[in-house]
Order: C-alpha cells, then sequence, then structure tokens
C-alpha cells in the first residue's frame, strides 16, 4: 500500500509541475509578456524598463525557476486590475465554484445509481431505455443553451426559482441541474453495464445457488463491486465539471473561479486568469489522487498490481 | 430489449477496423428523426444562402426584433439590430461546420500519428506520448482554452488550431491500442523482416486499420466540438462580430429574454438539430453508445 500511495502521489505532483510548465510556457510563447502588460501605445523604453523590473530579460529557465518557486508559496504575481494577490482573488472564489460542482456531481451520478440498481432489482428495462433517451437528447444540448431554457421556464415563465448569483440557497438549483444532467446518461450506461457484468460472475451464481434473492445478491455482493470502475471515470469528470463550470458560472452569474477567469480576459488580468487554472488544476489533481487512494483501499487488485 | 434501445441501436466493431454487418435493418424511428433534423441544417447552410433575399448583415433598425412568420421578407424574424435571423443562422451554421470539420480533422491527424507512432516503435517514445496524454486530460481544458485565447486573442483561425490541438488523446489511444494489437501480427512483421521502412509499413498495413476507428470516433466528435465552439462563442472567445455565430446569437438575446425569447430559442434549436442529429447517427456506428471522447464536453 505504501509503495501505492508514493507512486500516486508523485504522479499528481509530476501532473501539478506538468499544467505550472505549460501555463508558463503558454504565456512566454507570444513573446515578451510585458506587451500583454502594458497599453498598445507603450514606448519600446518603457517596455524595456517593466521587463527589467518584472525580470523578464533574465534567462528563461531563471525565470521558470522563481516562478515555481513563487507559485509553491502561492504568490502567482498581483492582479493587474485590483492590485492584490492574484492567488487570494481566485481562493476567495473557490468555494463557490466546488459547491456547484459538487452539487452538479450529484445531481448526475445520484439518479444514475439509483436507477441502474432499480432496473437491475426489478428488471424494468423501460426505465433505464427512457432514462438514457432522454439522457443522450440532453447530450446533445449545450451547457449554456440548457441552462437559459431552464432560466426561461422555471425562471421568467413559472416565477418559481432564482436565475442569478449565489444569495439564496434555491439559486443552486437551476446551474447544479444544468450541469448535473449532462452526465446523467453517462453514468447510468456505466453503472448498468458494470452491473450487468457482475451479475454474470461465478459468484453471484454461487450466492443465487444458495437461495439469495435478487434485491440481496445486489445490495450485499454486486453493488460493492460494480462501484469500483465508476470511481476513475467519475474522478476525471468532476475535473471536468469543475473546468466545464466556468460557461454556467457565467450563464447564471454565479460568483465562482471561471466567472472571475472570464472577466479578468475581458480585462486583460492576465495574472489571474493564470492562477485560476492552476488552483482548479491542483484542486482537479488532489481530488483524482484522493479517488485513487480511495480506489486503492476500497480493491485490493489495484493496490497490489 | 427493445427496439429503441440505444444499446441495441449500436453495431459492433471489431478490432481490426470491420464494421460488422448490422444485426437489425431498416429504419428505426431515431435515425429518421435524427436525418430529418440534419437535413434541415444542411439546407439550412447549403440552400438559404441562394434565396434571394439572403442578407445576414444589412441592419434596419425600424424593423428590430420583428417574431418569426409574421414578415415573409424575414421569414424567421429579426435580431435586436433588424438583422434577418434565417440568413444569420445559416452564416453562423456554415462557420461553426468549419470550424468543428477543421478542427477534428487536425485532432485525427495528430492523434493518428502519435498513436500510430508510439505503439509502433514503444518504449522511450510511448513513456512520453502516454505522459503528455494523462497530463492534457489532467487539465481542466475548458479553463485551458481560456488562458489561450485570453493569450493569443480570440479569431476563427485561433480558434480551428486551439481546439484542434486540445482534442487528440482519444484518437491518440485508439491508434495506440490498435496498433498494439496487431503490431506483432504476421502481415506487420513480414515486411519488417524484409527490410520495409517504418513509415511505409505504418502507412500501408497500420493505417487502414486504425483510420475506420478514428472515423467513427471523429463523426461523433463533431458534435462534441460544435458544442464546445458554440460555448466558447458564447463567451465571446470565439469567433468575433460580425460573423454570427450561434453561441454568439444566443448571448445577445440573453438581455431580451423575457421579451423576445425567440432571440435564445432559434439558434439553440439549430444547436440541438445539428449536434443532436450528428451524435444520434454516429451512435449507430459506435460499438459503445456512450461514445463521448472528449470530457468535459461542454
Amino acid at each position: 500500500m505504501t509503495r501505492y500511495v508514493i507512486k500516486r502521489v508523485l504522479r499528481g505532483v509530476l501532473t501539478v509541475f506538468g499544467v505550472m510548465v505549460v501555463s508558463f510556457f503558454l504565456l512566454r510563447l507570444t513573446g515578451n509578456p510585458t506587451r500583454l502588460l502594458l497599453s498598445q501605445s507603450a514606448t519600446q523604453a518603457q517596455v524595456d524598463a517593466l521587463s527589467h523590473q518584472l525580470g523578464y530579460d533574465r534567462p528563461l529557465i531563471a525565470q521558470f525557476g522563481s516562478f515555481l518557486v513563487n507559485a509553491v508559496q502561492g504568490n502567482l504575481g498581483d492582479s493587474l486590475v485590483r492590485h492584490t494577490s492574484a492567488f487570494d482573488l481566485v481562493i476567495q472564489r473557490v468555494p463557490a465554484t466546488f459547491e456547484l460542482a459538487v452539487a452538479a456531481f450529484l445531481i448526475g451520478i445520484v439518479p444514475a445509481f439509483v436507477a441502474a440498481v432499480l432496473v437491475q432489482i426489478t428488471g424494468w428495462r423501460w426505465l433505464r431505455t427512457t432514462l438514457l433517451w432522454l439522457g443522450s437528447i440532453r447530450q446533445a444540448i449545450p451547457v449554456f443553451v440548457f441552462g437559459i431554457l431552464l432560466v426561461l421556464v422555471f425562471s421568467i415563465g413559472l416565477h418559481l426559482l432564482p436565475s442569478q448569483g449565489n444569495l439564496k440557497p434555491t439559486a443552486l438549483i437551476l446551474p447544479a441541474v444544468t450541469m448535473g444532467t449532462f452526465e446523467l446518461a453517462l453514468y447510468l450506461r456505466l453503472f448498468s453495464s458494470s452491473l450487468q457484468r457482475e451479475n454474470s460472475a461465478d459468484y453471484v451464481r454461487t450466492a443465487r445457488s444458495k437461495g439469495k434473492g435478487p434485491i440481496a445478491i445486489v445490495l450485499s455482493d454486486t453493488l460493492s463491486n460494480a462501484v469500483l470502475p465508476v470511481l476513475a471515470v467519475a474522478g476525471l469528470n468532476f475535473g471536468a465539471l469543475l473546468g466545464g463550470a466556468a460557461v454556467v458560472e457565467v450563464v447564471f452569474n454565479w460568483p465562482g473561479v471561471g466567472q472571475l477567469m472570464l472577466t479578468s480576459v475581458s480585462g486583460r488580468d492576465f495574472p489571474v486568469v493564470q492562477a485560476g487554472l492552476l488552483v482548479i488544476s491542483v484542486i482537479f489533481v488532489v481530488v483524482n489522487l484522493l479517488i485513487d487512494l480511495l480506489h486503492g483501499v476500497l480493491d485490493p487488485r489495484v493496490r497490489l498490481s | 430489449m427493445s427496439i429503441n434501445d440505444p444499446l441495441v441501436l449500436t453495431r459492433p466493431v471489431r478490432l481490426s477496423g470491420k464494421v460488422l454487418p448490422r444485426r437489425r435493418r431498416g429504419w428505426s424511428p431515431s435515425i429518421v428523426l435524427s436525418s430529418i433534423m440534419l437535413g434541415l441544417v444542411i439546407v439550412l447552410v447549403a440552400v438559404v444562402p441562394f434565396l434571394p433575399l439572403y442578407d445576414p448583415f444589412t441592419q434596419n433598425l425600424s424593423i428590430a426584433q420583428q417574431a418569426p412568420f409574421t414578415d415573409m421578407a424575414h421569414l424567421l424574424g429579426t435580431d435586436t439590430l433588424g438583422r434577418d435571423i434565417l440568413s444569420r443562422l445559416s452564416l453562423a451554421g456554415r462557420v461553426s461546420l468549419l470550424i468543428s470539420v477543421c478542427a477534428v480533422a487536425l485532432n485525427v491527424v495528430i492523434g493518428a500519428i502519435l498513436g500510430l507512432s508510439s505503439g509502433y516503435f514503444g518504449k522511450a517514445l510511448d513513456t512520453i506520448v502516454s505522459g503528455v496524454a494523462d497530463l492534457q486530460l489532467a487539465i481542466p481544458i475548458m479553463l485551458l482554452l481560456i488562458l489561450v485565447v485570453s493569450v493569443v486573442g480570440p479569431s476563427t483561425s485561433t480558434l480551428i488550431l486551439v481546439l484542434g490541438v486540445t482534442y487528440w488523446v482519444a484518437y491518440g489511444r485508439t491508434a495506440r491500442a490498435v496498433t498494439l494489437s496487431l503490431r506483432q501480427r504476421d502481415f506487420v512483421l513480414s515486411p519488417i523482416t524484409q527490410g520495409a521502412r517504418p513509415t511505409w509499413v505504418i502507412r500501408k498495413h497500420l493505417l487502414p486499420k486504425v483510420a475506420p476507428q478514428l472515423a467513427i470516433l471523429a463523426s461523433f466528435d463533431i458534435g462534441t466540438m460544435i458544442t464546445i465552439s458554440s460555448s466558447l462563442d458564447y463567451l465571446g472567445l470565439g469567433v468575433q462580430a460580425p460573423t454570427p455565430t450561434w453561441g454568439g446569437m444566443i448571448s445577445e438575446g440573453q438581455q431580451y429574454l423575457q421579451t423576445n425569447p425567440w432571440l435564445i430559442i432559434l439558434p439553440s434549436i439549430a444547436i440541438f438539430f445539428l449536434v443532436g442529429s450528428v451524435q444520434f447517427l454516429s451512435q449507430r456506428f459506435t460499438g459503445e453508445s456512450t461514445g463521448n471522447s472528449i470530457s468535459g464536453g461542454m
């Protein structure tokens, strides 16, 4: 187990390092970043002065080294617009994005889980077929379109739910449903195919021959095994939710990291955009690391291989 | 299993790249429906530009925000600046299709080259390519796109290029898996022992087996790519005005949600018809109807 943990942690660290490399060199691809910081009309002398002040005239590797050292200390430069730490600005927004992503994740995975188990126990194929069709249709509608349509129906048409911000607790419902339903079909397929696969295993036949009923078999035998393959996909998808939240945050004016990044793009506030990408990536890596470790705890085959 | 079951509608695909014969012939309701949807989109982008009153750009504030089907000169009504919505939908569809087809093609080429060569040569190259692929999956792509576009500046070519290099992982993995499964087969080993160059073996013997697999993935991903690019358009990071985009039209119309929902509904229908029909049709050819090779495709 120790080796497994060390391996996973190393991989996580390596990924974070990779993200830092990408986000650092992306900025440098366009040449001297001071051009991005100053206005279009800046003279060459002004550019040179700021380059020297910010250290952009040093060798690239040296710059990357100090970028890494600073980033590890949570220092990702100051916002050019608000003149405070870009890292702090992003961190303040993290809880809102996280709340939205978790809610959306649950809305996607819980109904899929319940439906898959129900279908397995009762044999109601129509339930699975109907849900899969609804899910497929839902996947053909981009998140921002679906969100606006929900606003049209539930906020403007029925006056039931707030469409903007996160001041009221009910404001979470529409954005979370918008994102969560996108994943419903995916999880339903995953769960029911892995339940089905477990159902034809030898240990299920043995359980049946001992007179165990279908409900007892699902609950005490197959379920725990069937959850395992879904775990890894769920981790990756949770990361996609964290990233994809940007669009939903704009639709619903939800004060999360994505929305901050997008307003910073229009203000050319580059450090904030970079800090946003780094913070979300680190959260993503940590979540996946935790899921990997959980996978190792639950399934001995994983940690021993 | 009922006929409508998406798992039944799909045809199994063998690793050799050959599609097994369809179990059920004829037209299922979903195929008819998605063909109609696709047909309407094709009419929109291919026929509408030749109509006499096609004009996506001229503004006329005196006829702004007409509802659909009230004026024969503007069949689907006009937008906030009095421009003809039907013409704008048509032009936006052409731009969207151009971007997504080019971006998917670029991804397929990159994925095929990396996947084939890493599967064929193995060793260090394979380790590096797999590592890069893992890294790419670990970065929230939407945020990466935002970062790139903020540096490079939004434009049609930026969009194609950026989308074209960020979604190759699924193709790379598929190409690599197929290559690995065929690497030790006689028809690959034989030319090698006779001194054939690797590029020749890959092109003549491996590519033909890999290509059909990638084509199947790609047909689904055109829909996903339209979803992603129209999301970027909606955020103002995609194609820039005055060129219309479906996402951009929705973003403009959002302010008038209460008074004139048509501004939103019409482009939404266009997106749904195109993405839905492409995805439903391609699901018929995919082995697994999960089909979603791009994670986080929103």
